[in-house]
């Protein structure tokens, strides 16, 4: 039985990189792309979340980012 | 080419030392989510790291009683898994009450079912000494196995979630019994098949080129296989009759070693699968939300957060608790992979599956070592059935094939897939301890003599 169980392991060793590869694809080759898709709430809270400065005038702050409750 | 020879070692050492690593991954892991969330290490860091050490040293000290050749790199891939998957869920706890407070909290009740998992699993093996005394419960864990399947079907304690019906509850617990099915049907099978394997391999008659067997050597394995995958079907389980049936595909081959099997097996998972393409309209959502999601970002909508979250972890991933998984709906079971791709990232992704490849080909080593044909059979399919299952379920998350229902072992919220993994873990161990054992001393003839009734010469 050992023939059949080798190459059982080699088959499984197989989907193992393939999932590997995938991977690879989905966080590294695709990243950009989706990142850059319509809808992507990750990308848009994240924007919203960069502290944007205060806007000053003499040096005296007329506008500040407050924190928003969503 | 000359034997290699075998030196038992117990490695138990070893064992210990990659057994204290997990346990650091672990604990590390809880605070960091801490640390990323709340900017504080949690207060109960405490709890969770000495409910991992008590865990480690436990399963340690039973294996070094009962199992003292058992394989050591097992042990502390799981408590690692078990660990990250404790404190994922603990962080998605965090993440998904942030959205809203009433959502239910799993880390507690993941905890508890960890412990359980553990108590089987010593329970197995110190229960089980030999694993060959599982051959002889054959048709017991065969019926087993069908009248698991059966239970979510009863009425009263079935019960239907999220349009599969494959949960039973019972006393407010509920679990999925398929899980232990799974198990059950390995261990028939692999009892059944060992027996009747020169039967399958060599009786009957050759049609155009295949060999077929006799109804009366494949009746019982075909018909314990077509009524579980036939429940699977009524249930609307899917993924877990793929899984049964590419374990009694692959078993079937290691018995016989008959490639012709996989080619049988091949043909009758295409038909099935575009069977289901063409009957179950839900079968056909997932196909087309595999091969474009965004032709229906609404309908998709899991698919996609998925495929933003592993995006947006990137190659390093955002780092514990500052992600943001909590978006992806099932974030904490089914889609636990892509949970950790975007905070752990690439990086941690493919660590995570490499652990889960060492875990499967360790499997499969045992089953190469091993001396008997029915331990043997019995890690071929665990292993096997292991892979199959990371395979299914980390490939659906990531859009390497179309996604289907199954839990990620180890990682995934659930109480009866951590238990019956940590159960599948107990049987490889058992397996490996007798494997690795050295033979017992055969005492030689020579003391024989002096019990001589009749003088020889």
């Amino acid at each position: 039985m050992n023939r059949p169980i080798r190459n059982i392991a080699v088959a499984c060793l197989a989907l193992f990189v393939a999932l590997l590869v995938n991977a690879n694809f989905v966080q590294f080759v695709q990243a950009d792309e989706l990142n850059s898709k319509n809808g992507n709430k990750r990308v848009i809270n994240e924007e919203f979340s960069r502290d944007r400065g205060a806007i000053l005038v003499d040096g005296k702050p007329v506008a500040e980012s407050v924190k928003s409750k969503d | 080419m000359t034997t290699p020879v075998w030196l038992p070692r117990k490695r138990r050492g070893a064992e210990f030392f990659l057994t204290v690593l997990a346990v650091f991954i672990g604990i590390a892991a809880y605070a960091s989510v801490g640390l990323g969330v709340e900017g504080t290490i949690p207060a109960d860091t405490y709890k969770l790291g000495g409910a991992l050490i008590v865990v480690a040293v436990a399963t340690h000290l039973v294996i070094r009683r009962v199992a003292p050749y058992a394989d050591p790199v097992l042990l502390p891939l799981v408590i690692a898994l078990n660990g990250l998957g404790l404190a994922m869920i603990y962080r998605l706890d965090l993440g998904r009450q942030q959205i809203d407070p009433e959502r239910a909290a799993f880390a507690n009740s993941q905890l508890v079912w960890t412990a359980v998992g553990i108590v089987a699993f010593a329970g197995i093996l110190i229960a089980v000494r030999d694993h060959r005394r599982l051959q002889t419960l054959t048709y017991t864990f065969g019926a087993a196995a069908i009248g698991l399947l059966i239970l979510p079907l009863l009425p009263g304690i079935g019960q239907t979630i999220n349009g599969a019906r494959i949960w039973v509850v019972v006393l407010g617990f509920s679990f999925q019994p398929g899980e232990a099915a799974k198990v059950c049907l390995a261990i028939f099978f692999a009892g059944y098949l060992v027996v009747k394997r020169d039967a399958l391999a060599l009786a009957g008659r050759r049609v155009i080129g295949i060999d077929l067997p006799r109804g009366r050597d494949l009746g019982p394995i075909l018909a314990c296989w077509l009524v579980s995958v036939g429940i699977l079907v009524l249930q609307r389980d899917l993924g877990s009759s793929l899984l049964f049936f590419g374990l009694f595909v692959v078993m079937l081959y290691v018995a016989t070693e008959r490639p012709g099997w996989i080619v049988v097996g091949g043909l009758l998972f295409g038909a099935g699968a575009y069977f289901g393409y063409a009957a179950f309209g839900h079968v056909r959502v997932r196909f087309d939300a595999w091969l474009d999601p965004f032709a229906d970002p609404d309908r998709n909508g899991q698919i996609i957060n998925g495929l933003f979250g592993l995006a947006h972890g990137g190659i390093l991933g955002q780092g514990l608790g500052q992600g943001s998984p909590q978006l992806t709906p099932y974030s904490f079971s089914d889609f636990i992979a892509a949970s950790m791709g975007e905070e752990l990232g690439l990086t941690g992704l493919m660590a995570i599956v490499l652990i889960y490849g060492l875990i499967v080909e360790r499997g499969m080593r045992i089953a190469l070592t091993c001396r008997d044909a029915f331990g043997k059979l019995l890690a071929a399919g665990l292993a096997f059935s292991f892979a199959l299952q990371v395979f299914v379920v980390v490939g659906g998350v990531t859009r390497l094939i179309p996604l289907t229902g199954l839990t990620t072992p180890f990682m995934a919220q659930g109480g009866s897939s951590v238990v019956m993994n940590w159960a599948i873990i107990g049987l490889l161990l058992r397996i490996s301890d007798q494997t690795r054992r050295p033979a017992p001393e055969i005492s030689s003839f020579a003391s024989d003599e002096e019990t001589q009734v009749v003088k020889l010469s």
